[in-house]
């Protein structure tokens, strides 16, 4: 196992308040392993990919409490200096804005080059990375500053600051959400030539299904603040067992299908300072019983690596239930 | 960028020319003649000889002919003499711009070499007790009256105790004195009105600073570099200090008509011989040529600073292009 997520609590401060919005995430990424993690916006799959290496400013939020184990080692007991050894080193981030993460000050060359250990930031290391994400045209170029790069280059050098040194633990925030879906395609190509090329193990947040059922092996999806259902993307794929996960499957508009309108899932993720009693979807579910109202169900496993939290998993599973498809 | 410039310059003379014709339109049409203080007071004086005196310094002439006169010296780069002693515009601006811009120059490196660590440092711990402790010790600098101040500091600094030379800007041996001397003294002299000025100065940019900077650390860039792995002093004096100092060489290129104007109140606490001072006291007499030279030559300066702050800012900021 390369990276486990035990029990992680992380709260942000609203008007001094500690208002929790990842409330007991567990989470394993094994070697070579792409891992998806799919939701809507607001429901915390972002501070879950941030908080592995405490990436959370002070300021904002605070990591309550939980582990996460990197090779059995436990991230949160480090201190500073440890940590940045594992930051960029071992654990690497493409974040979801490549034009706003790059420095717009800094030339591309520099900002590789920070991301390389001193000895080994070579002009030749340099141009070979560039390289390696595609970028051929600007490599051995050291005056290219990120503003006179598309979208899609920009990403490829956020990607290719990410690999430079080698890591074992890919997190991608939502990489491809800001481009061109042309681009998009892209830059999912390369993510995965370079995963099979480097031996990456990857955490891919999105809350594109699609990009999600393209890039991963498994999949968890998120539902306010904790995983709702987990499990091997063809499990995931042809058998969904939470309502919510049925939603988002549901809801992906098909070209060719072929229907008056797509279904979404009615009603809105709900506010982290007003979650409903019971089951956090409820109010949004379409099989709910009087049962969902009142305790929020455990994650149970239904069938071999496959997880769900809902009690009605395997009854809904038997029926075969609002597969309207 | 020679090309821009050069158009820039261009583009600053039809600008300027407004200018001089608005502030000569406004100086005539203010009440009082130059001749009042030769004439006014002196009941023997006759009609005659104040029309003698007119007709010397041509202001018997219609307004746009002045004007047109004041216009063909000024292109020769000659702003004519002073009503009041006879000596060249030039030459008593000369004498008074080192001082001024002197002091105010030393002023400025003062406040940029305390306010922007102040500023960086408030916005690191932004919320914090030495954020808040700093604010409040700036906005007290902002807050206490200038004159108050100085008078306060000469009292206790060179009355009492004794330390500093509490005016002028050189002492009356200053002939007799060595170079080395010399430049003791007068930096004696200085050491008073520049950290006046210089604390009052503080809070603009220590705050202008602390605002940057705390705009610039929630920028997700600074995110990326601390997900690399930098050092936090890395991350933030090179990542987020490089971006928020950018504004700040606009606002040093906006300053440069405040360092040669200098300031009246301020030149005759500490009765420095500078702009500030000049240009009050040829108001008072009216002296024409005087206020033209002092507020066109302000003028120019304002021009070309704004000039050179839109291209140094180019010079920093890879994104701007001329």
């Amino acid at each position: 196992m390369l990276l486990e997520i035990r029990d992680l609590k992380v709260g942000y401060k609203v008007d001094g308040m500690l208002t929790e919005v990842v409330r007991g995430v567990d989470l394993e990424i094994r070697k070579g392993e792409c891992v998806g993690l799919v939701g809507e916006s607001g429901c915390g799959k972002t501070t879950v990919g941030l908080a592995i290496t405490r990436l959370i400013p002070e300021r904002k939020g605070k990591i309550i409490s939980g582990r996460v184990l990197l090779e059995g080692r436990d991230l949160f007991g480090l201190d500073d200096e440890a940590l940045r050894a594992v930051r960029g080193k071992r654990i690497s981030y493409v974040f979801q804005e490549p034009f706003s993460s790059l420095n717009p000050v800094f030339t591309i060359y520099e900002q590789i080059k920070e991301s390389l250990p001193e000895k080994k930031a070579t002009d030749r290391a340099i141009s070979e990375i560039l390289k390696a994400v595609g970028l051929d045209e600007i490599a051995g170029r050291k005056k290219v500053y990120p503003h006179e790069l598309s979208g899609g280059m920009q990403q490829r050098v956020m990607i290719a600051m990410a690999i430079a040194s080698r890591p074992e633990l890919l997190v991608l925030d939502e990489p491809t959400t800001a481009l061109d879906v042309t681009v998009q395609k892209q830059i999912l190509d390369l993510i995965m030539e370079l995963k099979n090329k480097m031996d990456l193990s990857i955490l891919f947040i999105s809350h594109d299904l699609n990009m999600i059922f393209r890039a991963a092996d498994r999949i968890n999806v998120m539902y306010a603040g904790r995983i709702a259902e987990q499990g091997p993307k063809k499990d995931m794929v042809s058998k969904p067992l939470h309502p919510y996960t049925r939603g988002l499957i549901e809801s992906i508009p098909c070209i060719g299908h072929r229907k008056k309108a797509f279904d979404a899932i009615e009603g809105r993720t709900p506010l982290f300072s007003d979650l409903p009693e019971g089951c956090k979807f409820h109010p949004r579910c379409r099989f709910r019983v009087e049962a969902c109202m009142k305790e929020e169900p455990g994650l149970e496993q239904v069938s071999s690596g496959h997880t769900a939290r809902c009690i009605r998993a395997k009854e809904l599973l038997l029926n075969g239930a609002g597969k309207g498809r | 960028m020679i090309k821009y410039i050069f158009n820039r310059l261009i583009g600053l003379v039809p600008l300027l020319l407004g200018i001089t014709i608005i502030t000569f339109a406004v100086i005539h049409l203010a009440p009082g003649k130059p001749t009042d203080m030769e004439t006014q007071f002196n009941p023997k004086v006759s009609m005659e000889a104040r029309e003698r005196i007119a007709h010397l310094y041509g202001l018997d002439k219609p307004l746009h002919v002045q004007y047109a006169d004041w216009l063909k010296r000024f292109l020769r780069f000659d702003f004519g003499v002073s009503f009041v002693d006879s000596r060249p515009v030039i030459q008593k601006i000369g004498e008074r711009i080192p001082i001024t811009l002197g002091i105010n120059l030393a002023s400025i490196i003062l406040i940029l070499l305390i306010g922007v660590p102040i500023g960086v440092s408030s916005a690191v711990k932004e919320g914090g007790f030495y954020d808040r402790f700093m604010t409040v010790f700036v906005f007290v600098g902002f807050a206490i009256p200038t004159f108050w101040l100085s008078l306060i500091l000469m009292d206790l600094v060179g009355v009492r105790w004794g330390l500093l030379p509490i005016s002028g800007i050189k002492s009356l041996e200053f002939e007799r004195f060595g170079l080395f001397e010399k430049v003791i003294d007068v930096a004696r002299h200085l050491i008073l009105p520049v950290a006046v000025s210089a604390f009052g100065g503080l809070a603009g940019i220590s705050r202008y600073m602390r605002s940057n900077m705390v705009h610039v650390l929630k920028q997700d860039y600074i995110r990326t570099a601390r997900a690399k792995g930098l050092k936090e002093k890395a991350v933030i004096y090179k990542h987020a200090l490089r971006n928020a100092l950018l504004p700040v060489v606009t606002i040093l290129g906006l300053s440069v008509p405040g360092l040669i104007g200098g300031s009246v109140i301020f030149e005759s606490i500490f009765s420095i011989p500078g702009m500030g001072r000049l240009f009050y006291e040829s108001v008072m007499a009216r002296d024409y040529p005087v206020i033209m030279g002092v507020l066109v030559i302000g003028a120019m300066l304002t021009l070309l600073g704004n000039l050179l702050a839109d291209v140094s800012y180019a010079a920093v900021d890879p994104r701007i292009k001329l």
